[in-house]
């Protein structure tokens, strides 16, 4: 809503001042969103909210205005004009979705030309001029909030109906555009068809120009139900649709149409009809409030006379019942419903910054959620081992994500964005490589970054946590201390299971988007849980991307860790061993390393894998592992023919499942 | 032997005694076993008796000064060999390094803190599905279908119906029909509306608190956001609480602090609405709660002076890594 200040204090007995205003109108809840002076006036721009459907109008601002300053509102009155036309029309209204419907037949006797101070009103109002049997009509309704229509007179039928249509209808609107309507729009129809779409538009087929001579005046209030979401359907919204949506003032449409009259009277020169009225009495509603109730919701104390003041300035009915105050809610407010909207009015008017604070000494008692807590724990993790996080739209291109090929099951969004936003993500590592490129292009060289957040499939999503590696070697520096192998990833993974107690497998997999042979699928027992791999080298070729190392986890598959015992340490020295085997490339050191621990005993403390040995002297489909093997006893020092008997069994075990020999 | 020959002999010896080795072999020659010290002893008893004092004196004089001279010397050597080590194994220390530096986005940092500050004022933290039922993201929160309050929501669908949650508030009705109160809960996450511009990206992060309880009233939550603001700007900035609209509360109020160029809205709150309550199953007669919500992304830019919000998901390293 956008009017001058000079209009607004047509309707306010006392002067404001430009700041008060403006300071008063958004501490009202009627947002300033522009202001400018302009010559002698002050042209403001408010940004409403959809409850306030009465401030669409010069009036109902001027009536929040003067309840906030004590000022007294003034109406000006309209006379009747003299009924000397002898016309017949008859009305007959859907009193489900019309309250009240008045048209009156105007004969315009002269030429008439649009006064300045309309236009002024109308261009303020971004409104722009059609005719001037338009514009006034546009101009009441910016001062009264009232939608009214002019229609040919001469171009519509003797009897009006306001009604659903029966059937699909096709129309043709006054912008020039054609709509098939269903059942669910209102219209207003003679006996030949539909004349205009109630409360959003009139139809081409009755509309005024230059011309006319004759206009049928239309001042109708449709109830809000029955207009909403119609327009937004069509693609639109009108003046009109706008305000009847929000509710337009139940009362005001004999007002409406006689402030019209005048205009009409004084620019044109008119003969008018009757005015052809069909209306159903609609109930004020009541609310039943009592003091207490609006202190104990505000947290303090408000006198009643107060409230019953300021209640009575935005045109409350107030009566008082004994300890209840019996309210009659004024026929514009469609918002105010219930006890606590009237208490929303009685603080908006003494101001929520005149009202006290007081602490809260609640406590809550439930447990937060474990998902919340482990975002955090892995945040914290990868940001320690020095990744950067990234966050990511959740929203990627489809034709990217099957160029990588994941599954052909992500969710398509209806109404995307771009075509490069238009499914949601099934795995966080598109957005990663999206990042890399980003940067990389821009000069980037060391790449350590991780995102957590939702992903998504057709048949569930769940919380991922992904990463991705990268460091450009020609940029190496003295230190040499940075590198961007699988194993450097994986490092970072295993600290991240090992801070949540969880021993990963890795099983060598094939994942469409990694590498085949330097990727692996990380289980948890025998649940996969996520990937680790190069970026296959198809798909780096085809994006001219080097290296890359990525991984993926599913959170949501991961359990925050329990709290265990910490054991003593033993205190009798242990006994190392280092063994080396020949044994077939193929086999993964995980499996070796298993077995070797099988055939250890209890007390057989940690196996670890101290040198890998593929190539001179020994047979292409072999390799040497060395493993370093240590013993410790918690009750006594082992005895070196235990620990022999032990690695004997080691050997043999490992002769057995993978035919490995021992080297010498 | 003639004591004043040996000393002669023993000096100019241990002026050509340059290494340790060397003087370790003085060393034993003269204070040894078979040393010359000890021949020297062996003499004394051959020693006329009044002479034997002095002689004794004498002796052991040569004694002390062999020991010292020794002693001093090799001292001298171990602290000139220690210095030579410790000069070749000096390092340059001021070579330059690039430790990998973490860093967690500048959203996830404000979110953090935001979190921990009302963690530890006793609000429990929640989290919701992204993509959500018409029923929680809008009916259930008093936003009836076709009602112009669904025009403040650019919403996205997918075909099934289902939609990209617009706000955190479903995270409400879904906390409030789980548990009955008292209820003091924090829901951060995603949400998502069709709109992008300087201040508007389709994805970004909201977070929001609620309280239900009996006898939970207005000055409640104004408390609880004036002790916020004080705490997240930290130059104090003067407040002001404006009427609104949100569907899910009444009265509906927005928060702006005094900024260099005037008011700037941080966030909306007010009391849950009746008709919310109602909707999870609660009397509204009984009981009586606040809500309130603010954008991450804009508490983020006034923390860091930012002024474009796309910035913050173009994932420049050079930006995000700077919080």
């Amino acid at each position: 809503m956008q009017f001058y200040k000079s209009d607004l204090l047509q309707y306010i007995s006392g002067s404001i001042s430009d700041t008060d205003l403006l300071e008063q109108l958004t501490e009202l809840g009627l947002e300033v969103d522009q202001s400018k002076k302009e010559k002698n006036d002050l042209l403001i721009k408010l940004d409403l909210t959809p409850n306030r459907g009465d401030c669409f109008s010069l009036i109902g601002i001027a009536r929040d205005v003067c309840a906030v300053n004590n000022l007294k509102l003034k109406l000006p009155k309209f006379k009747k004009q003299q009924q000397n036309l002898d016309s017949k029309k008859t009305v007959s209204i859907d009193k489900s979705a019309c309250s009240s419907y008045l048209g009156q037949i105007i004969k315009l006797k002269n030429k008439g030309r649009t006064p300045q101070y309309i236009k002024k009103t109308l261009k303020a109002a971004d409104i722009g001029q059609v005719n001037t049997i338009v514009d006034i009509t546009n101009y009441v309704m910016l001062h009264t909030g009232q939608p009214l229509h002019a229609f040919d007179s001469k171009k519509i039928g003797k009897k009006i109906y306001v009604k659903f249509p029966s059937k699909k209808t096709k129309l043709k609107l006054l912008d020039g555009a054609s709509h098939f309507i269903t059942k669910d729009y209102l219209t207003i129809c003679d006996e030949k068809g539909a004349i205009a779409l109630a409360g959003i538009m009139g139809c081409a087929n009755s509309e005024v120009d230059e011309t006319t001579q004759e206009i049928f005046l239309e001042s109708a209030c449709f109830e809000p139900a029955s207009i909403r979401g119609n327009a937004r359907k069509l693609g639109f919204q009108s003046e009109a649709s706008l305000r009847f949506e929000r509710g337009v003032d139940k009362e005001i449409q004999e007002y409406a149409i006689n402030f019209a009259g005048q205009l009409y009277s004084e620019i044109f020169g008119g003969d008018f009809s009757k005015i052809f009225r069909q209306s159903k009495n609609h109930k004020a509603k009541k609310i039943l409030i009592s003091k207490e109730f609006i202190d104990s919701r505000l947290g303090t104390e408000i006198p009643a006379a107060k409230v019953i003041k300021l209640l009575k300035a935005l045109e409350f009915k107030v009566q008082s019942k004994r300890n209840l105050i019996e309210l009659t809610c004024p026929p514009h407010r469609y918002d105010i419903e219930i006890k606590e909207d009237v208490i929303e009015e009685v603080a908006r008017i003494i101001g929520y910054d005149n009202l006290p604070s007081k602490r809260l000494k609640l406590l809550a008692s439930s447990p937060e959620d474990k998902s919340i807590e482990k975002e955090k724990l892995s945040k914290d993790i990868f940001v320690n081992a020095g990744f950067n996080e990234v966050i990511n739209y959740a929203f990627v291109d489809s034709s990217f994500i099957k160029m990588l090929g994941f599954n052909n099951d992500s969710i398509e969004l209806t109404n995307p964005m771009s075509s490069n936003q238009d499914v949601m993500r099934p795995s966080l590592v598109p957005g990663l490589i999206n990042n890399f490129e980003y940067n990389f292009n821009r000069g980037a060289q060391k790449f350590k970054i991780f995102e957590v957040g939702n992903v998504f499939t057709k048949e569930e999503s769940w919380k991922s946590l992904a990463g991705l590696l990268f460091f450009d070697k020609s940029s190496s520096d003295w230190s040499g201390s940075f590198q961007s192998s699988f194993y450097d990833l994986r490092k970072s993974i295993d600290l991240f299971f090992s801070r949540l107690n969880i021993e990963p497998v890795y099983n060598k997999a094939s994942i469409n988007h990694l590498h085949p042979g330097i990727s692996a699928e990380i289980k948890m027992k025998t649940k996969s849980i996520g990937n680790i791999g190069i970026l296959h080298p198809a798909i780096q070729r085809e994006l001219k991307l080097p290296d890359i190392v990525l991984f993926e986890i599913n959170l949501d598959s991961i359990k925050l860790p329990k709290i265990n015992s910490i054991a003593q340490p033993p205190k009798f020295p242990g006994s190392e061993r280092d063994l080396s085997f020949l044994v077939s490339k193929e086999i993964p050191s995980n499996d070796f390393i298993k077995e070797l621990k099988k055939a250890g005993g209890i007390n057989l403390r940690s196996v670890s894998v101290i040198d890998v040995y593929q190539g001179k002297g020994i047979d292409k489909s072999l390799k040497s592992m060395t493993f370093r093997l240590f013993w410790q006893a918690t009750g006594a020092t082992l005895e070196d023919k235990e620990v022999d008997q032990f690695v004997e069994n080691q050997i043999n075990h490992a002769a057995r499942v993978f035919k490995a020999k021992l080297r010498s | 032997m003639d004591l004043a020959q040996e000393k002669k002999t023993f000096l100019n010896k241990f002026k050509e005694a340059d290494s340790q080795d060397s003087l370790n072999i003085l060393k034993i020659e003269y204070l040894g076993k078979k040393g010359v010290i000890s021949s020297l002893m062996s003499q004394l008893s051959s020693t006329p008796a009044d002479k034997k004092p002095k002689l004794g004196k004498s002796i052991n004089e040569f004694k002390s000064l062999i020991e010292e001279s020794i002693s001093s010397s090799l001292e001298k050597i171990e602290k000139f060999t220690l210095n030579e080590q410790l000069s070749k194994e000096a390092i340059d220390v001021t070579l330059p390094l690039k430790p990998d530096v973490g860093s967690y986005h500048p959203v996830s940092l404000i979110a953090q803190e935001i979190s921990n500050y009302f963690k530890n004022k006793g609000y429990v933290l929640r989290e919701g599905p992204e993509i959500e039922s018409e029923y929680f993201n809008f009916s259930a929160l008093n936003i009836p279908d076709n009602h112009p309050a669904r025009d403040m929501h650019d919403t996205f669908y997918f075909d099934d119906g289902n939609l990209l949650r617009t706000h955190t508030s479903p995270v409400q009705i879904r906390s409030m029909e789980l548990e009955s109160p008292p209820l003091k809960i924090l829901c951060p996450g995603k949400v998502f509306r069709c709109d992008s511009d300087q201040t508007h990206t389709p994805m970004f992060h909201q977070v929001e608190g609620l309280v239900v309880d009996k006898d939970i009233n207005f000055a409640h939550l104004k408390n609880e956001i004036l002790e916020f603001v004080e705490s997240f700007f930290k130059d104090n900035p003067k407040v002001r609480f404006r009427p609104s609209y949100f569907p899910f509360t009444e009265p509906s109020v927005e928060v702006d602090i005094q900024g260099k160029d005037g008011w700037l809205e941080i966030m909306g709150c007010g009391m849950v609405h009746p008709n919310v309550l109602k909707n999870v199953g609660l009397n509204p007669e009984e009981y009586t709660g606040f809500a309130f919500g603010m954008g991450i992304e804009r508490m983020t830019m006034l923390r860091y002076q930012i002024s474009d919000i796309r910035m913050l998901f173009e994932n420049d390293l050079r930006f995000i890594t700077k919080g």
